[in-house]
């Protein structure tokens, strides 16, 4: 493999591990390696769902959300076009482009006189948009158009894997704290299955009636109650 | 007179909780459900008639969220319905 901006790139991204960083930190790498493999992108951003809301989720340059939040605003710009509709979209003067007004002379404005914003695409679905913006009018010829979509296909595999992997962690955690409440209030249930002979939901419902009553949570009252079995009993001889 | 829709009080408490069926799953896993994620989307999407017991721990778990930002058990027993 030749070693151009465009390969090296490539083979640092096939060398990503997404769990050795945050996704925000898997996100921003993928963007500096973005200017590496397209050197006439002067700044990068990424446009992620977030939250139910488009955002520059990362960026290398603080210019590039300033930008970005014309099109949020106004909801017109190329990144959001990209988004939509999978397709690679190129102002080649921000001075001269009539469509996207707002999102133009936010680029002028910050010294971006052309631009290419480029969908990242997993299995038919936008996972995002990848927009690069450059200080020369016309700084993005076919062969950065090229170098772009090849490059935009791969990171937006590391981004999915990314937003997966995270995803995943996160579930695993929260499904670990809910086990821990589970716990004492599966023993509560037990014991007063026990003491009031009752079936497992009525030994529930029993549990949600002293909770409301008491305007203390469920798992508080469930320890109280194995705390105090505990008291009477004593550990076993 | 309403129609007896437990999974409707469901939907709607969860709605207002701005809880997605992962959240409500989660929450109801913590008080010791053991439906699984499949199931509790399939009640918050009115296909599953939840039976009194899966309707107890969810609606407990809503509360419990609602109680903690001040609300008082606004998802009613199954008996209130």
């Amino acid at each position: 493999m030749s070693d151009t901006p465009l390969s090296e790139s490539l083979a640092t991204l096939s060398r990503f591990f997404v769990g050795d960083g945050t996704l925000e930190e898997t996100l921003t790498r993928v963007s500096e390696l973005t200017v590496d493999a397209v050197p006439a992108a002067a700044l990068v951003g990424i446009t992620m769902i977030v939250e139910g809301r488009q955002r520059t989720a990362v960026f290398t340059d603080e210019a590039a959300p300033e930008i970005d939040q014309a099109q949020y605003d106004t909801d017109e710009g190329p990144c959001l076009d990209a988004f939509r509709h999978q397709q690679v979209f190129v102002i080649d003067s921000t001075e001269e482009e009539e469509r996207w007004p707002a999102f133009c002379r936010a680029a002028l404005g910050h010294g971006v006189h052309s631009t290419m914003s480029m969908p990242l695409v997993v299995d038919k679905l936008s996972v995002g948009a990848m927009n690069l913006y450059a200080r020369e009018p016309h700084a993005f010829g076919p062969a950065d158009r090229d170098t772009g979509a090849v490059f935009a296909s791969q990171a937006a595999i590391v981004l999915a894997n990314a937003q997966a992997y995270w995803d995943a962690y996160s579930l695993s955690e929260r499904l670990g704290e809910a086990m821990k409440s589970r716990a004492v209030i599966e023993q509560a249930k037990g014991m007063l299955m026990a003491t009031q002979g009752c079936g497992e939901d009525r030994a529930f419902e029993l549990l949600v009636q002293a909770s409301q009553r008491e305007n203390v949570k469920l798992r508080d009252v469930a320890r109280r109650i194995v705390a105090n079995a505990t008291e009477r009993t004593g550990p076993p001889a | 007179m309403t129609a007896f829709d437990p999974g409707q009080q469901l939907r709607v408490g969860a709605q207002h909780a701005r809880w997605d069926d992962t959240d409500l799953w989660i929450a109801s896993v913590a008080l010791g459900s053991n439906l699984d994620l499949g199931d509790v989307a399939a009640i918050t999407a009115g296909h599953l008639d939840p039976t009194r017991g899966q309707y107890a721990v969810i609606a407990a778990a809503l509360n419990e969220h609602f109680s903690a930002s001040g609300r008082n058990h606004p998802v009613p027993t199954w008996d209130g319905l």
